[in-house]
């Protein structure tokens, strides 16, 4: 028993100092969750700092990356942004109109100070995607217990579109005679400069890159010292989202119900009401020829 | 008892009496005092309008306004306004909302309900002078079957009991008090803008049937307002061919009539003609030259290679969205979809287009038409012909007050059956295209009923002659 009690104090004393149970680094949480249903949900972001960052002056950014299932509306990004609701880094331009398809991921950064918890809201939309030939069903064991149900499977197809977990990147302005690894366990040894114009961090490796210009080098090393951070994330929901799809196959039908549709009712409108006006033309002819003697 | 049952019809029923009072007073009031009302309301929605969004994440304000502020923006930076995204309008709504960068964000939301206001200024003159001009028209017609064509100078053509002011009134105020177009207006939307051209393209035409002497000048003035509301937007151009016909000496019965038409016009139709054409190219070429091949292709040619997949009220929205990015139609089967809304189109210049007395019933048809076959349809398009019924009231009276409800709540129902499906896929993910397309069909089907029963009832007379007075 005191061989073992002097073993382990011997120990402690032996182990680093950043090592130390007293300030072991601890892993910020990141909580995860997609709010409610449908096309138009909310990322939900909850950031918590062990209390050793609060102090000094610290920024964090969740780095995001968005599939092509999914947009941000720019214009409404803009206003929670005037309205002091969100701060980051957006792309200029998303368009809003174009199907999965026709669409790439691009890449947010979420900007925010460590705090015990804080709470980042960022709207997030899905974008339609086109029909499929693929027979791809929700709750499909289910459904197939059911006979009836075999026509709503027909129309019942979703294409799952999943939003992958966000990378934390943290920058201290006072940190003394400390290094962020005595209070936060970082997941690279290299530091990281922020390319707003990219929207992307890079590491100091790329300064010889023959690529980008000086010009563009100074910008992005003008805001460097970002850490990349391991962060224990908790998955309040599914990152996941079932996005309805359309049947190719229902094409022709709908095409030629569609013709015949509208050609009957055209039809129809013209058969029924053409006296009408025959009618009316007819005495305003005669008003006309009328008026014509009368000059 | 009967003291009693006198008492009772004594007692004032306070209700009833606020009602009948308040319903008498608006009846009474002048247009000068409607118009009043109704800028103080529009005043208050955009004060509001501008309150909400400093407030709330949900914006009062349309986004087609920011997008045309940032086209004002980049044309204040020397720029092309069609730099910003999913600006596809003419320039000249750009420059309109100068102001808005310049002074004050809401001051274009002011300059389009303006437009609200002229709009109602329009419909106002335009069915008075309508009604005059067929009041003359009936009386010139009915003394010439007697002979006495004289009589017809001494007849007072705005009798009293035709009622032109009240009908006037009545027809303006539909516009002025229709939530719909103020909201939108005062949401920043333009489409009274591009309206107003429309039925001051109309007024034209109609006014130089009540005058000879600068008939001429009117019917070019007439081209001049119609060649920029093409340019504004693509619809008007539509119109295009009742106008025409409307100027025609006489009456068309055949292709071989309308051939003859076109191969030679007469001189008030080579006049719309010139008209129309030097005001589309003379402002569409200036602003070709600053913008170039971007403003033809954003403005115009866009809105025909369009497919807008996402959902909408249009017959074609499964088609559309089934078709995707790899099925093509045949160019056969696209005539088969395009051909019964041209066919409609022809039919109704051809019905109503022909004599200016029920022009402005065509033109409420056509775009009633081409809304309803349009590939994609929304709320915002529904102004196009809401503007214009307002023309037709006093054609339409033959519509008792209870079926003109029947009517409307039919309109409406046929939204709000449209809006479960699509609300279940936007808000719930649920699977719901095919029926979202089965109530497209639906609402379709409403929209033609209303079509057809609309025309079954309109009638371009109901005048009541003094004939003490006449003979």
């Amino acid at each position: 028993m005191i061989p073992a009690a002097i073993y382990t104090f011997s120990l402690l004393l032996l182990l680093p100092k950043g090592l130390r149970c007293s300030q072991s680094p601890t892993k910020p949480i990141v909580g995860l969750q997609l709010s409610d249903t449908g096309m138009h949900r909310d990322l939900i972001y909850t950031v918590q700092f062990t209390n050793a960052l609060y102090d000094k002056s610290c920024n964090y950014v969740l780095e995001q990356l968005l599939p092509a299932g999914v947009y941000i509306s720019v214009d409404q990004i803009g206003d929670l942004k005037r309205l002091k609701k969100l701060n980051g880094i957006f792309p200029e331009f998303v368009d809003i109109e174009a199907p999965t398809e026709k669409s790439k991921s691009f890449t947010i950064m979420l900007n925010g100070v460590p705090q015990s918890t804080d709470a980042i809201k960022l709207p997030i939309h899905y974008r339609y995607h086109a029909p499929s030939k693929k027979q791809k069903y929700e709750n499909a064991s289910i459904y197939f217990l059911f006979l009836i149900l075999k026509v709503v499977l027909f129309f019942s197809k979703f294409a799952t579109v999943e939003i992958p977990i966000p990378k934390l990147y943290i920058k201290c302005k006072t940190l003394e005679d400390n290094s962020i690894e005595e209070f936060l366990e970082t997941a690279s040894k290299y530091n990281y400069c922020l390319n707003e114009r990219s929207i992307s961090f890079e590491t100091k490796i790329n300064e010889n890159n023959s690529n980008s210009s000086p010009k563009s080098n100074l910008a992005v090393y003008d805001n460097c010292d970002w850490y990349l951070v391991d962060v224990h994330f908790q998955l309040k929901t599914d990152l996941r989202a079932d996005i309805p799809i359309g049947n190719e196959k229902a094409f022709p039908p709908i095409l030629y119900a569609t013709i015949i549709i509208s050609w009957i009712i055209s039809l129809y409108t013209v058969f029924r009401t053409h006296a009408i006006p025959r009618r009316i033309n007819y005495k305003l002819e005669e008003q006309r020829v009328l008026q014509n003697k009368m000059k | 008892m009967s003291m009693s049952n006198t008492a009772a019809k004594n007692t004032p029923q306070p209700t009833k009496t606020l009602l009948s009072r308040c319903g008498t007073l608006l009846l009474e009031l002048s247009f000068r005092t409607h118009l009043l009302i109704s800028i103080a309301l529009r005043l208050l929605l955009i004060t509001y309008g501008h309150w909400h969004d400093a407030h709330s994440e949900v914006p009062y304000t349309d986004i087609d306004y920011k997008v045309v502020t940032d086209g004002a923006r980049h044309v204040l930076q020397n720029g092309s306004p069609f730099n910003r995204h999913t600006y596809r309008y003419s320039p000249i709504l750009a420059y309109m909302q100068l102001p808005n960068v310049l002074l004050h964000p809401a001051l274009g939301k002011v300059i389009f309900a303006a437009f609200d206001i002229f709009v109602a200024i329009l419909i106002y003159l335009l069915v008075r002078l309508q009604l005059q001009v067929q009041c003359r028209k009936a009386v010139h017609a009915l003394l010439s079957k007697f002979g006495k064509i004289r009589s017809a100078q001494q007849y007072n053509e705005t009798d009293a009991r035709n009622r032109p002011e009240n009908i006037a009134r009545a027809s303006a105020c539909f516009w002025l008090y229709n939530p719909l177009t103020a909201i939108i207006s005062t949401r920043g939307n333009g489409d009274s803008f591009s309206s107003f051209f429309v039925i001051l393209t109309v007024y034209l035409l109609v006014k130089s049937e009540d005058t000879e002497r600068s008939a001429n000048w009117l019917i070019f003035a007439a081209g001049l307002t119609h060649g920029f509301a093409i340019h504004l937007r693509l619809y008007p151009l539509l119109f295009s061919l009742a106008y025409y016909l409307c100027l025609s000496t006489s009456l068309t019965r055949s292709a071989r009539d309308l051939l003859r038409q076109l191969l030679f016009p007469s001189c008030r139709q080579m006049l719309l003609v010139v008209g129309t054409c030097i005001a589309l190219f003379t402002v569409t070429g200036f602003f070709y030259t600053l913008y170039g091949w971007q403003y033809i292709h954003e403005a115009y040619l866009y809105h025909f290679v369009r497919r807008d997949v996402r959902h909408n009220f249009s017959l074609y929205f499964l088609l559309q969205y089934l078709s995707g990015n790899a099925t093509e139609t045949s160019l056969l089967e696209k005539l088969l979809i395009l051909a019964p809304q041209l066919g409609l189109l022809l039919y109704l210049s051809f019905s109503f287009g022909q004599f200016r007395q029920t022009l402005t019933f065509c033109v409420f048809a056509l775009a009633f038409v081409m809304v309803t076959f349009n590939s994609v349809v929304t709320s915002q398009y529904f102004v196009w012909y809401l503007a214009l019924l307002p023309l037709c009231l006093n054609n339409l009276q033959a519509i008792s007050l209870a079926r003109a409800f029947i009517y409307f709540g039919t309109w409406l129902l046929g939204q709000a059956l449209w809006l479960l499906p699509a609300y279940l896929l936007e808000f719930k993910t649920w699977n719901t295209f095919y029926w979202i397309g089965a109530q497209g069909v639906l609402f379709f089907l409403i929209n033609s009923y209303l079509l057809m029963r609309l025309i079954e009832h309109y009638s371009f007379t109901s005048f009541k002659v003094n004939f003490k007075k006449l003979f």
